[in-house]
């Protein structure tokens, strides 16, 4: 019988050499070879595709923007001091001519042109605006409304206009908005997109696709698997540094450490990590950590159609009782030693207008916190919990919910920090978690919740969370929370076209939301990610604004 | 069936009777002969020991134990020392804590579901073999239902459907056990169906034993051993479906605490910390295993075919 | 045997009917798809509530399932919420979960045929002690574990060791390079092993306890006696019996296989149909109940048409059976 074994093993040692003898070519560091080839990296995603239009509602996804980024061009492009940068490859000058009504004139270079030879052009402009504006009187190739993700700024549009041959934009607002730069980012073929439709015509990979204005061209996609971009060679700017970005798309994060020590993977694109994440790849010989914050914050949400909830008192009360401090160090603190709470509901550290309002708000203080839920109404209970003396609650524990999404590590261990802490000034806090989480805070079925705000680094798409529920326009406030003034502010601020007046006005809205308890902000997201040291990628650097490491892809380059 | 009994059929009565006693009798034997069998098998002796020694280790340690599983101490992230055996996760929980209690999560969704499974194959099982016909065919058809997706995939969609109204052990236990008891009542109708030919349950029939006397008195026992063997075996079962849900994302959620909840969340680092999966990941494998071995000692010593 | 396999084929398209409706009606009535959508601030409650028209979220769920069935009587299992197609998600996520599943029903066949046989022969010897406690060791390790193990612990180090990406650990070949065979293999070996481990054990235990009960069986000793050797009279006589239960099993499980590969996609990153359940379950936008239903629908007809495959097998490794 020994003798089986022996000869299984041999097999298997032979069957190993022989593979090994086959890598050939395929060694553990990205491909540079030849005078033109700027070589390849292999870039981690992780998650799922939902379609390439990520301007539609549904396929609104990160990585699949910074996939396709420089494939469709953009206007402006944000640095990683997060100001907007004129894309000058494909504008010569984009002005405010007129403030009064606001007025915005983009230059498009001559020499730019869809790679199927179609020149660039107004219409392409009028097209976007047509799809994002919300206006049910647009209508997508099939004769249906658009679906656009995000309409802010261009329902405010009252007319694009082209002349000069199509190469001069005029873009009229009714009412003005400050972040016009956020607008025509990126533009779409026009000419494709409305024979295939907005809604379903870039759902599934094709030649409707392939059609590139930027730096990249976008070359295969294997459902789910993989997406490769390769330089565009009618691109009439600076030719993309690499001939391909390959992107690996994985499922679970947890994959990426051993994909990196592999070989499999280069370049790990930063994504909401956990502490294992961050430890893991730290534990990876040679690669280079970047953790970095994400212009994503966490936050406390009180639900104020909750008669306690309702009360200004108690909400300032439980505010004070959570040491936003510890829940820092022992969750995203771990990540990044660099973060720490935060203290604006509309700037987030690093943007140009970030100012800590939090005061005494968001100071930790069980004393008085314990002593506020004592004014308000509630008696010390036998079982060191307060019990209310009056509401649907009195006599009983003061017992509140916290809900939150299923599955996620980071959301889940805030639901326990603030159990403990709060148990500490006598509230019951039963933790939920759901799979249909978001449905549920939508319809209100919570007391508390506690997830993530994506913002983009322009102030003005926080207005939609943050102005009073009883307007139709604020879909993203499922709190109740209302306030005539913070509306007022908010209105002048997102129609102040001088960026520094805006700023001040932001940040008068803020400190109301602090005074008002509107929510409690606890911190950023810290992104891990990072590359290998078997490569060496020059111009590789991290940007918190939704584009990551992607800002500059086409400015990438291997020694 | 009934009528048949009568003043002239005494002797024969009688020797039914006789009959059916000694099958009694044969039973007693037979129970005390698989004790034996069993105790025979020393890899079923030890699986038994050490389940034992696991669940007298859950049930008694919480108690003697400085923290509660949902305890967040003041060290966070540390590594196994002498204060936190088994280390700490990153927001402070002790990990000797916290695998306890996963153990404990496990065992009770895994007997729950073993439970409730059998009584419900059982049941159905019984009602299918012993009246045939429509129950019959229905059963086969969920049956076949079962055998044609993954079990896996039902309760995935089960438990995120459920998952709307919430998480816990006890939920997770119901879509395994909707699931699990499919096969085992597959196994109770077939073992009927054999049994039936056997002619002490015609004998029974002509004494006017009811239906309902027939099939518990006469045919589970003698079905008894099959169905103990598959109820054991399917708390292994129950184990890994439901550790592979919570790999998975979907089952139990935390502040509660399972094994698979614990292998998810420290795979990441499974180089770096192996300690995060290594210790909930070996308390798994020794549990299936010990589970495993059990229930292949009780098929051997419950085999009708075994050489005392 | 027709008459067998038509009522087989019968039985299995009720089924899948059954679990179509059944899936359909719970998936519905889960969570709602669309509300993560509004999670970016900025998105507009008008464009979700045209998005809800648009995929006819607002109609009953008989007009929406009848239209679905509609559908996929020209063999269209339409599309996904976020407008992918269903039809193609779920054939490429099948071509290459099949690339996992099916050698690794192979091996795990192969494997348990090689260790029951040993085991029956060497019974109760050292060897047939070490590869029970094997198979019972196999049985009880989940594969998600042992895939975490081999990974971590085999991949790695053997890779580091000859300085090149030897075994790979995610996904199931490299994207951007032209397909070759190795590529592939190098990709498998990890994953195949993880899964078909995992049946390993029980199977190689039901076929040892085939061939002990075989070998001990009339016409064995016959064979024996007639003079004939001994390693004829195992394969020929022997293996060739024993194999019948174990096939009929193996057949069986094949939905086990299957579930299992769900598991072991997710570790080692291959995007095959275990992902597409999954992501339709807990991704950006779900519950999606088409993605949820074309998955029942293809698996199940799938592992119908393995069932009847293996009932011909069967046939043909069982004289008795074949007429």
């Amino acid at each position: 019988m020994k003798n089986y074994w022996k000869a299984a093993a041999a097999l298997i040692i032979v069957g190993a050499v022989m593979l090994a003898g086959c890598s050939t070519g395929s060694s553990k560091s990205a491909s540079k070879s030849g005078n033109d080839n700027g070589g390849s990296v292999t870039v981690s995603v992780v998650g799922a595709i939902e379609g390439f239009n990520y301007l539609k509602a549904g396929s609104n996804i990160v990585f699949t923007e910074q996939m396709m980024h420089g494939i469709w061009p953009d206007s402006f492009t944000p640095d990683p001091s997060l100001k907007s940068v004129m894309n000058s490859d494909l504008l010569e000058s984009a002005d405010l001519i007129s403030k009064s009504p606001q007025v915005v004139q983009y230059k498009i270079n001559p020499k730019a042109s869809w790679s199927d030879g179609t020149p660039i052009s107004a219409d392409d402009y009028i097209y976007l605006w047509e799809a994002m504006s919300g206006n049910k009187k647009f209508k997508d190739a099939d004769g249906s409304a658009f679906l656009p993700a995000n309409t802010s700024g261009y329902d405010q549009i009252s007319s694009v206009k082209g002349s000069d041959g199509g190469k001069t934009v005029t873009v009229k607002f009714s009412s003005s908005f400050s972040d016009w730069k956020s607008l025509f980012n990126p533009i779409l073929p026009s000419h494709v997109v409305k024979k295939v439709g907005f809604n379903s015509g870039l759902d599934n990979f094709g030649d409707a696709l392939k059609v590139s204005g930027g730096p990249w061209m976008a070359d295969s996609y294997a459902d789910g698997q993989s997406f490769v971009k390769v330089r565009n060679p009618k691109y009439w700017g600076k030719a993309a540094g690499l001939s391909s970005i390959v992107y690996r798309i994985i499922n679970d994060s947890t994959e990426l450490a051993s994909a990196v020590q592999n070989g499999e993977i280069q370049v790990v694109n930063p994504t909401n990590g956990t502490v294992s994440l961050k430890d893991a790849l730290q534990g990876v010989g040679g690669f280079h950590l970047v953790t970095a914050p994400s212009l994503t914050f966490q936050h406390l949400d009180f639900n104020e159609s909750n008669e306690y909830l309702a009360k200004t008192d108690i909400r300032r009360a439980i505010a004070n009782a959570i040491n936003r401090n510890e829940i820092v160090q022992r969750t995203v603190g771990q990540i990044n030693p660099k973060a720490t709470t935060i203290g604006n509901h509309i700037f987030l550290p690093g943007q140009p207008g970030y100012v800590d309002n939090s005061g005494e708000y968001g100071k930790f203080d069980a004393k008085k916190a314990k002593q506020a839920l004592l004014k308000a109404g509630m008696v010390e209970g036998s079982d060191g919990y307060l019990q209310p003396t009056w509401g649907s609650q009195a006599g009983k524990d003061f017992t509140l919910s916290i809900v939150s999404a299923s599955g996620r590590e980071l959301w889940n261990q805030i639901q326990q920090l603030v159990q403990a802490q709060l148990k500490a000034v006598g509230i019951k806090v039963k933790i939920v978690t759901l799979t249909d989480y978001f449905s549920q805070v939508q319809k209100g079925n919570y007391d508390m919740a506690t997830y993530g705000w994506a913002i983009n680094p322009y102030p003005s798409t926080m207005k939609s969370v943050w102005c009073s529920y009883t307007n139709a326009e604020c879909a993203s406030n499922w709190a109740h929370y209302s306030n005539s003034k913070v509306d007022a502010l908010l209105k002048k601020a997102t129609g102040e076209l001088d960026s520094q007046k805006a700023s001040v006005l932001y940040n008068q809205a803020d400190k109301l939301l602090w005074s008002d308890m509107a929510s409690l902000e606890l911190y950023e997201y810290q992104q891990v990610g990072g590359w290998s040291g078997s490569v060496d990628i020059e111009n590789l650097k991290y940007n918190s604004s939704a584009l990551g490491f992607h800002w500059n892809d086409q400015d990438w380059r291997l020694k | 069936m009934s009528g048949v009994q009568g003043s002239g059929v005494g002797p024969a009565v009688d020797e039914h009777a006789e009959k059916i006693d000694a099958y009694a009798s044969a039973r007693n034997s037979q129970i005390a002969g698989a004790l034996r069998a069993f105790a025979r098998r020393r890899s079923a002796l030890v699986g038994l020991a050490v389940l034992l020694l696991i669940i007298a280790f859950t049930v008694i340690t919480p108690f003697l134990w400085k923290y509660s599983y949902s305890d967040i101490t003041v060290d966070f992230s540390a590594a196994p020392g002498w204060r936190h055996p088994f280390g700490t996760d990153s927001i402070g929980h002790d990990l000797f804590a916290q695998t306890l209690r996963g153990i404990a999560t496990s065992l009770k969704v895994a007997t729950l579901v073993a439970l409730l499974s059998t009584v419900v194959g059982t049941v159905v099982g019984a009602v299918a073999g012993y009246f045939g016909r429509a129950w019959d065919a229905v059963l086969m058809r969920v049956a076949d239902l079962i055998m044609t997706i993954p079990v896996l995939a039902i309760t995935l969609v089960l438990a995120n459907v459920l998952g709307a109204k919430g998480s816990s052990w006890f939920l997770l236990s119901l879509v395994l056990s909707a699931v699990l008891w499919i096969p085992l009542s597959r196994l109770v109708r077939g073992t009927l169906l054999s049994l039936m030919k056997n002619d002490y349950i015609d004998a029974a029939r002509m004494l006017g034993a009811s239906d309902r006397r027939i099939i518990i008195r006469h045919l589970l026992p003698n079905a008894a051993g099959p169905i103990i063997v598959d109820a054991t075996l399917m708390v292994g079962r129950a184990i890994i479906v439901a550790a592979s849900m919570e790999y998975l994302g979907l089952g139990i959620q935390a502040p509660e605490v399972s094994l698979g909840l614990l292998i998810q969340r420290g795979q990441g680092a499974a180089t770096t910390q192996p300690w995060l999966f290594g210790f909930p990941a070996l308390f798994l494998v020794l549990i299936i295993l010990s589970v495993n071995f059990v229930g292949d000692g009780l098929r051997d010593a419950l085999d009708p075919r075994r050489t005392v | 045997m027709l008459t067998f396999i038509l009522k087989r084929i019968v039985n299995g398209i009720a089924v899948v009917i059954a679990a179509s409706v059944l899936v359909f009606a719970l998936v519905s009535l889960a969570g709602d798809p669309l509300a993560s959508m509004l999670s970016s601030p900025g998105a507009s409650p008008q464009t979700v509530a045209q998005y809800r028209q648009t995929l006819h979220l607002d109609d009953p769920i008989m007009v929406r399932y009848l239209s679905w069935v509609g559908g996929i009587l020209h063999g269209d299992l339409g599309k996904s919420y976020s407008g992918q197609s269903v039809n193609s998600m779920i054939f490429s996520g099948l071509g290459t979960t099949l690339k996992m599943v099916i050698p690794a029903a192979v091996f795990g066949l192969v494997g348990a045929v090689f260790l029951g046989v040993v085991g029956a022969l060497k019974r109760n010897t050292a060897v047939d002690h070490l590869i029970s406690a094997l198979s019972y060791a196999l049985y009880a390790i989940p594969v998600f574990v042992l895939a975490i193990l081999l990974k971590g612990y085999i991949a790695v180090p053997l890779n580091n060791a000859f300085g090149a990406t030897v075994l790979y650990t995610i996904g199931d070949s490299t994207p951007g390079v032209p397909p070759s065979l190795s590529d592939q293999v190098r990709h498998a070996i990890l994953p195949v092993f993880a899964l078909a481990v995992y049946s390993m054990g029980p199977w190689s235990r039901y076929q040892r306890a085939a061939m002990i009960e075989v070998m001990s069986s009339e016409y064995i000793k016959v064979a024996r006696a007639k003079g004939l050797g001994r390693a004829r009279v195992v394969i020929v006589h022997g293996l060739r019996n024993a194999l019948i239960p174990i096939v009929t099993i193996a057949g069986a499980d094949f939905a086990v296989i299957v579930g299992g590969a769900v598991v072991t996609e997710t570790v080692f990153g291959w995007q095959g149909m275990g992902r597409v359940l999954v992501d339709a379950l807990t991704g950006p936008v779900s519950p999606d109940v088409y993605v949820v239903q074309g998955w029942i629908m293809v698996v199940a007809i799938f592992v119908v048409a393995v069932n009847i495959l293996v009932d011909l097998m069967y046939g043909v490794l069982d004289p008795r059976v074949r007429r």
